[in-house]
């Protein structure tokens, strides 16, 4: 029973944590929002004191549930492996665990690297997302935007080009852009984690993940765990060799309860009834939150090293073909000295010491302007680029979405005076200037209204006219970049801020 | 931020609504028969009573409140004259005015100009077929033309009128289209050639039995005649009337001025007033679905042209109603709308008065997608843009309210819908409003503001409404003195002078200031002690004095304005504002609102 509700949980929460990554509607993202937020390190980078202290006291309650039903990497490791269950050669159907002896020193020895680059990337030495590839919710978030996504999208495309003539209104086509990058770590990723779950359960939980080390000290004085009553135990080790944190030793009938993830598998597997879930007689907690921990980090993946350029735009191909329209150049992104992130992330700094590049944010944007980054010191992380959209005004998505505190959450009427750029004029390719046409469109669609037409030459009536942009009131939104008819350049574009400010 | 970006252009782009509209008024009322066989039952409006006749109060002669207009008379092609080169045709004339006459219509209008200069002709034959005391006739001294402005050019068109109609008198003789060109043309029509004199002396001898004028445009020569009344006498006026011209005839066209001004002068001197284009050229009868929509829900037996029938009938100072009808499902539902009239109610005209707002604010864009306008050399899909607002303004999904039951799902119809039918690079944000494309189109549609009115309509959609902008944009448009916003979401204009406007709300109709959002031309201490007493909510003013503005703040009361000043002007900007004058020393509302009273009294 306790088991089944174990998996019931595991199973809404999967589903939602994934549907974070691949609802576009936002929907999930407004109800649900908070499954993101009380992941451990995320949680602990936004300094989300009630969300760190409630993960502890549960799993000083209850053991490590955390990895069993809120880590969605931990669900997925259970899902691959339930499927060799099912699925895998016979003879590893079942009872295809072992006890295995804890890596203590392995695992310390990440959760004292992982710690020790933490404190790296918050002092700004190196990026955060160096060191998030083994921090699980991080990595399984790249696993949904960049694997699953795609493909959901594909799915809701068909759907929507099913309905496009009908009266519903309910589907949408989406636009994808992937970035080959993130589909390679990605991949690499889960190949990884599902080759060690396939064979071995939670191996890469109980030896390489930090968040299950540091959860372990905790563990290991809960108050409910699995308890093997030694009197009714038959020592046909069952437990054990269908635990997947392989932490029973049924032959001194002892668990290792720092790695148990409280799957409750025993407990239903134990044929005597030996095993129950209930409290411990002699409960030991003196739980001294003294530092969080350690270890190595796993991979430094030479991916980014491919040279490509910039995001493989998978565009939806335009699908009205009179035969009249004029062709359109894709926009490039113009090199910007300084790189533009999204209001809300303070400064540039703060975002590379906070973001772990889960990707969340870059999956709601509903305005296609956030990308994550190819570049080493901020790899994964998100940009803004004006490529196919500009930064409207109304949302403010990204900045609600942020698990990790990378983006403090703001509302619209503060986003209307954040100033995260500031756009620049290249009058040599303005046609306004310097064809004489009529345009004034940066002006018009301004959502600010800092962008003035002035003439050019103040003397004479009949001068062409230049945009000025009044940098007092730009906001670096972007509307001018993308609304801007020269191509694949615009003749207007933004720069960024290092440090927003209000104005 | 003050983003006013989405409504720079709301006052241009009024203006061409006008353009845009015009160009969709189809032949007059075609869909009316339409209307007639698509009713609920699918069964033709029976005729229920008698019609509605209003008495002359001169003659104390009963004139049927639908006048026959007879300037669209049908011709052998079955087409109106007016439009056609074909003959009228004469026998379906005589069966009309056979139908007419039988159902109790007995004012028949016309004109030396109308139908090519055949409709007297063609009224006179029909007519003079009834007894000559059974019917009124009506028509015009139409000397537009310079070359007739001679005395003798314009007694000659005169006299003619009578051998063409057949008669010995003339029961209504208008002088034709009155402010026209200005007093100029007035003068040169009838001052400087006597003709006005002649015509006087006519109406002593008889063979005029009514004499007045049908006016158009310059409303100084309205002011001008309706201010010689006292020894002219004049027996009626003929203006244009229906509900959109009621309030917002300067939207529709700069030159005209709001029906409700210039019923009320004529109401005031007891003149009864003839009334032309009840439906606006046929516009009131060729609505959008929407609006059909809702004009169904309310009355699902009735046309669409019946309300407009139905409102200009109810003004009591109507003496009749013409209406040029070509075909006879017309004459039939329009008998049957006045057999006998059923007033507007109060709720009808607010209902009316949104549905004229709602038509100004969204007018169909007239595109055939014929495609000349293709290929814009930005990527823009121009027929797709302008295919897709209409199909959204014909489905109902065009809705400005948030407070609308159906915003919601409009919103999503409109841009779900958007992106699906044009891709986002080829939207109406990317118009550079270059021009290229405006010469190419046949109909002459605006395509650049077009495209910036459905971007500025998106952007709402997307970004939500600034109240506040929209009312000044109203302000500006119709050029009121005052625009109110009433909680329920209902906007009412104004033109009173200074602060007569919100002293009526306060006293006679308080619940519509409670709450509401008022954009005011401008604001002194007084008119801000009304808004503070009514339970004003938000406030737009172009100008607010010193004062006003610290009261306002002090009683809660938020909003913006144009301009800040010691105090206001009075108009000729010689001195302060009397009626600011007048409250001077007074604190407190208790003790301005008595001399707010009476200095409103006085002004009457």
């Amino acid at each position: 029973m306790l088991r089944k509700i174990r998996v019931l949980v595991a199973i809404i929460s999967i589903v939602v944590l994934t549907l974070l990554f691949l609802d576009f509607t936002g929907i999930t993202q407004q109800y649900c929002g908070w499954l993101a937020k009380i992941q451990l390190v995320p949680a602990l980078l936004s300094l989300n004191v009630v969300a760190v202290i409630f993960l502890l006291l549960l799993t000083l309650l209850m053991g490590r549930v955390y990895c069993s039903v809120i880590c969605p990497l931990g669900i997925i490791q259970d899902i691959i492996n339930s499927l060799r269950g099912k699925f895998g050669k016979k003879k590893n159907r079942k009872n295809r665990f072992n006890y295995i002896e804890p890596k203590s020193w392995l695992r310390l020895g990440v959760l004292v690297v992982f710690v020790f680059l933490i404190v790296l990337g918050l002092c700004n030495i190196i990026s955060m997302t160096m060191v998030s590839f083994i921090e699980p919710y991080s990595a399984y978030g790249r696993i949904a935007s960049s694997l699953f996504a795609p493909i959901y999208n594909v799915g809701n495309n068909l759907v929507a080009d099913a309905v496009a003539d009908s009266e519903c209104y309910w589907f949408y086509d989406v636009e994808t852009f992937v970035s080959l990058h993130l589909i390679i770590v990605a991949f690499v990723t889960i190949l990884i984690v599902g080759t060690m779950a396939w064979i071995g359960g939670r191996i890469y939980c109980n030896t390489i993940c930090p968040v299950g080390t540091l959860l372990g000290f905790f563990s290991r004085f809960s108050v409910l765990k699995p308890v093997i009553d030694v009197k009714k135990c038959n020592g046909c080790q069952k437990c054990a060799r269908n635990c997947k944190s392989s932490c029973i030793d049924a032959k001194k009938h002892v668990i290792d309860y720092s790695r148990c993830v409280v799957c409750l598998d025993c407990v239903n597997n134990c044929s005597t009834g030996a095993i129950s879930y209930k409290v411990r007689s002699a409960l030991k907690t003196n739980d001294e939150i003294s530092k969080h921990n350690i270890d190595d980090e796993r991979r430094n993946f030479i991916a980014t090293g491919l040279a490509l350029a910039t995001a493989t735009a998978v565009k939806a191909t335009d699908k009205i073909t009179d035969g009249g329209l004029a062709k359109i150049i894709d926009k490039e992104a113009p090199q910007r000295k300084s790189r533009i992130v999204p209001p809300g992330a303070v400064s540039l700094s703060h975002l590379q010491r906070h973001c772990t590049g889960c990707q969340l944010c870059i999956s709601a944007c509903d305005n296609k302007v956030l990308f994550p980054s190819h570049n080493l010191d901020t790899f994964m992380q998100p940009i803004v680029q004006y490529n196919n959209g500009y930064c409207r005004p109304e949302c403010v998505k990204c900045s609600d979405v942020c698990p990790a505190g990378a983006f403090h959450s703001i509302t619209v009427a503060e986003k209307s005076s954040i100033q995260i750029g500031r756009a620049i004029v290249n009058l040599d390719a303005c046609i306004m200037s310097s064809q004489g046409k009529q345009c004034g469109n940066c002006s018009r669609r301004c959502p600010s209204g800092a962008i003035i037409l002035a003439p050019l030459n103040p003397e004479d009536e009949n001068s062409r006219y230049m945009p000025v942009v009044n940098e007092a009131k730009c906001i670096g939104c972007g509307a001018c970049e993308y609304y801007c008819p020269v191509r694949p350049l615009s003749a207007i574009y933004v720069e960024g801020n290092e440090a927003h400010r209000m104005i | 931020m003050d983003n006013k970006k989405t409504t720079i252009n709301r006052r241009r782009f009024l203006k061409f609504i006008g353009i845009g509209a015009t160009a969709i008024a189809v032949p007059s009322c075609i869909s009316t028969s339409d209307d007639n066989k698509s009713t609920k039952n699918g069964v033709q409006r029976e005729i229920k009573g008698e019609m509605t006749y209003r008495e002359n109060p001169k003659t104390k002669e009963k004139v049927s409140l639908l006048g026959y207009g007879c300037m669209r008379l049908p011709t052998i092609t079955n087409e109106s004259a007016r439009d056609s080169e074909d003959m009228i045709d004469q026998e379906a004339v005589n069966e009309l005015v056979d139908y007419a006459i039988k159902h109790g219509v007995n004012l028949f209008d016309t004109s030396p100009a109308y139908c090519k200069g055949l409709s007297e002709r063609a009224m006179g034959i029909a007519l003079s077929r009834y007894p000559r005391e059974s019917y009124f006739l009506s028509t015009k001294l139409s000397n537009f033309s310079q070359s007739t402005w001679t005395r003798e050019k314009s007694i000659a068109m005169y006299k003619r009128s009578f051998e063409e109609l057949q008669t010995e008198y003339i029961d209504y003789m208008h002088l034709h289209g009155i402010g026209m060109n200005g007093m100029e043309a007035y003068n040169a029509r009838y001052v400087d050639n006597g003709l006005l004199e002649f015509l006087l002396k006519e109406r002593e001898a008889g063979r005029i039995r009514n004499l007045g004028f049908s006016y158009h445009g310059d409303v100084s020569v309205f002011d001008y005649l309706l201010s010689r009344h006292d020894d002219i006498k004049w027996d009626f006026v003929l203006i244009q009337l229906n509900y959109m011209d009621w309030r917002h005839a300067k939207e529709i066209n700069e030159r005209n001025t709001n029906a409700e001004y210039l019923y009320g002068e004529l109401e005031k001197r007891g003149i009864p007033v003839m009334v032309m284009e009840p439906l606006l050229g046929g516009r009131l009868a060729d609505v959008n679905d929407a609006v059909v929509t809702q004009m169904k829900q309310r009355r699902p037996n009735d046309s669409v042209a019946s309300w407009a029938f139905r409102f200009a009938g109810t003004h009591p100072g109507i003496l009749t109603v013409l209406s040029g009808m070509t075909y006879k499902e017309h004459l039939h539902d329009n008998i049957v709308t006045y057999s006998p009239l059923e007033p507007v109610s109060v709720d009808e005209s607010v209902f009316l008065e949104k549905m004229a707002q709602f038509m100004l604010k969204y007018p169909a864009i007239p595109c055939t997608q014929c495609e000349y306008c293709m290929p814009c050399p930005y990527g823009l899909d121009i027929p797709a843009i302008f295919t897709h607002y209409n199909k959204c303004l014909n489905e109902g999904n065009i809705v400005d309210d948030e407070r609308d039951s159906q915003y919601v799902a409009a919103r999503r119809a409109f841009l779900v819908g958007y992106d699906r039918a044009v891709p986002k690079l080829r939207q109406a944000g990317h118009c550079i409003a270059c021009g290229a494309c405006l010469a190419h189109c046949p109909q002459g549609i605006a395509i650049d503001k077009e495209l910036q009115k459905i971007y500025e309509y998106t952007e709402s959609l997307k970004r939500g409404h600034d109240l506040l902008d929209e009312m000044k944009d109203r302000l500006v448009a119709g050029n009121y003195s005052l625009v109110l916003r009433a909680a329920d979401g209902g906007v009412q204009v104004f033109n009173g002078k200074g602060v007569s406007d919100l002293y009526e709300l306060y006293t006679k109709t308080p619940h519509l200031l409670n709450g509401a959002i008022v954009a005011d031309k401008v604001i002194g201490v007084g008119a801000a002690t009304l808004m503070a007493l009514g339970g004003v909510n938000q406030f737009y003013t172009h100008v607010i004095s010193c004062d006003a503005y610290n009261f306002l703040k002090e009683k809660g009361i938020n909003g913006r304005y144009g301009e800040i000043v010691d105090y206001i002007r009075n108009q000729d900007g010689s001195g302060q504002c009397p009626l600011e004058t007048y409250i001077d020393g007074y604190v407190g509302t208790d003790s301005i609102l008595p001399r707010i009273a009476e200095f409103v009294a006085s002004m009457k």
